[in-house]
């Protein structure tokens, strides 16, 4: 199985979709019969989403299967500006973080600076805590 | 007669509320001093509505002093100013204080074959007034008189005089703020102020969270050029950064508004304007 696969996380999103639906359902309705129809359904998803957990859990157990961290130059990086409908970057300590809808940084320009650089002086400069960067998906690393 | 305002008539029951709570006060001269700034938050009181400038010329305050709306010119002029020093009044400042050369590059006043620069008459009224209010971004933050490269040396109100002040930030001002900031301080005093002095009423609401438009930003529904009508993030809007209650309030009258009328925000009410705003528009 490929992790990378777009199938996976298709299948997982349907699965999660369903879910959500079936517990309204469940909640929604008064009659009983309904309700254990619906929780013979919960828990048929839920019997397809172990096993999805269970393709992850062998496919990470494999010693050459790890997920590959994209690398990015400073000129790769660049072409992340947020402008044109590209994707905001920035990167903090080596890291590249996706900006994109972080929602201080609209149009990828945040307090006068613009995505797509090394900002880690910046960010020193104006951030004590590096908590927040936790919050932020991170792309890719810096090299 | 009926002693209770509420129950004469119910058509006039917001005007009655108000008289009642204006009765123990008394009109409050106001001095309307303008520093380094472009006149634009006196034309926006102009603009008021629910109370207009009438009801605030006339039952609010007593408006002793304004370069733009007294009809005295001239040293007449600033002999009222000074005059109105002596009583108790109210200081609105708009415009950032100019202090290079000795303030020399804002001259509000002649007197007497002497130039009165801004940061004189600043400090001079600022010293004896009740209550200061910074109106603008430029008087509470800098703003736009003291952007890069800041040739005239400006410095916010609150940088220059070293006092409680209530900041009023907007490029302009919405009337209301300033209508009902002084309103406040008449019938109940200094108004719940946030960390950087804004009136909590009325600087509270993030425009992001109020936004007309955020269901928009939550489905990742952006526009990508202006005039269409989502979510304008993408565009550079910076709302999600500036606290005002522009989406509920709104402009003229109750009509406009910056994203009501598709133009992202710029964050004119927002510490840092305009430098750190830029750019405005983004593709």
């Amino acid at each position: 199985m490929n992790i990378h696969n777009n199938n996976f996380s298709c299948q997982l999103s349907h699965i999660t979709y369903r879910l959500s639906y079936y517990t309204k359902v469940f909640f929604s309705t008064p009659n009983p019969w309904e309700k254990m129809y619906y929780v013979n359904l919960i828990s048929n998803e839920l019997f397809w989403l172990n096993s999805l957990t269970q393709q992850l859990w062998e496919y990470f157990t494999e010693p050459n299967n790890t997920i590959e961290e994209k690398q990015f130059t400073l000129t790769e990086l660049a072409k992340y500006t947020g402008a044109n409908g590209t994707p905001a970057y920035a990167a903090v300590n080596g890291i590249v973080y996706d900006v994109s809808l972080e929602e201080t940084w609209g149009g990828g320009s945040h307090f006068g600076l613009i995505a797509g650089k090394d900002l880690t002086n910046q960010f020193k400069s104006c951030h004590q805590a590096e908590a927040i960067l936790n919050n932020l998906p991170v792309v890719g690393v810096l090299i | 007669m009926n002693s209770c305002p509420i129950a004469i008539s119910k058509d006039f029951i917001a005007k009655n509320l108000i008289k009642l709570s204006l009765q123990n006060t008394h009109k409050i001269n106001l001095i309307w001093l303008e520093l380094a700034g472009c006149s634009g938050n006196i034309i926006s009181l102009l603009n008021a509505d629910n109370p207009d400038i009438n009801y605030f010329l006339t039952n609010m305050i007593s408006l002793k002093y304004n370069n733009s709306l007294m009809a005295a010119e001239g040293e007449k002029a600033y002999r009222q100013f000074l005059e109105t020093l002596d009583t108790e009044f109210i200081l609105v400042i708009e415009g950032a204080v100019s202090t290079k050369a000795q303030g020399l590059y804002d001259v509000v006043a002649k007197y007497n074959g002497q130039y009165v620069t801004g940061m004189e008459a600043a400090k001079l009224a600022g010293e004896r007034a009740k209550h200061i209010l910074a109106v603008g971004t430029c008087a509470a933050y800098g703003g736009i008189s003291a952007a890069a490269p800041n040739p005239s040396e400006s410095v916010s109100v609150s940088a220059f005089l070293k006092r409680d002040i209530i900041n009023v930030p907007g490029c302009p001002v919405h009337p209301d703020w300033i209508i009902g900031t002084i309103a406040h301080l008449l019938v109940f005093g200094v108004p719940e102020l946030d960390q950087k002095n804004r009136p909590v009423i009325f600087y509270s609401i993030n425009i992001h969270d109020a936004c007309p438009r955020r269901s928009f930003f939550d489905q990742r529904v952006f526009a990508e050029k202006l005039g269409e009508p989502f979510c304008m993030f993408k565009l550079g809007c910076r709302g999600p950064v500036t606290n005002t209650d522009c989406p509920i309030r709104r402009w003229n009258d109750t009509d406009n508004w910056p994203i009501g009328d598709n133009t992202p925000c710029i964050g004119c009410a927002r510490e840092g304007f305009p430098d750190l705003m830029e750019p405005f528009i983004r593709y």
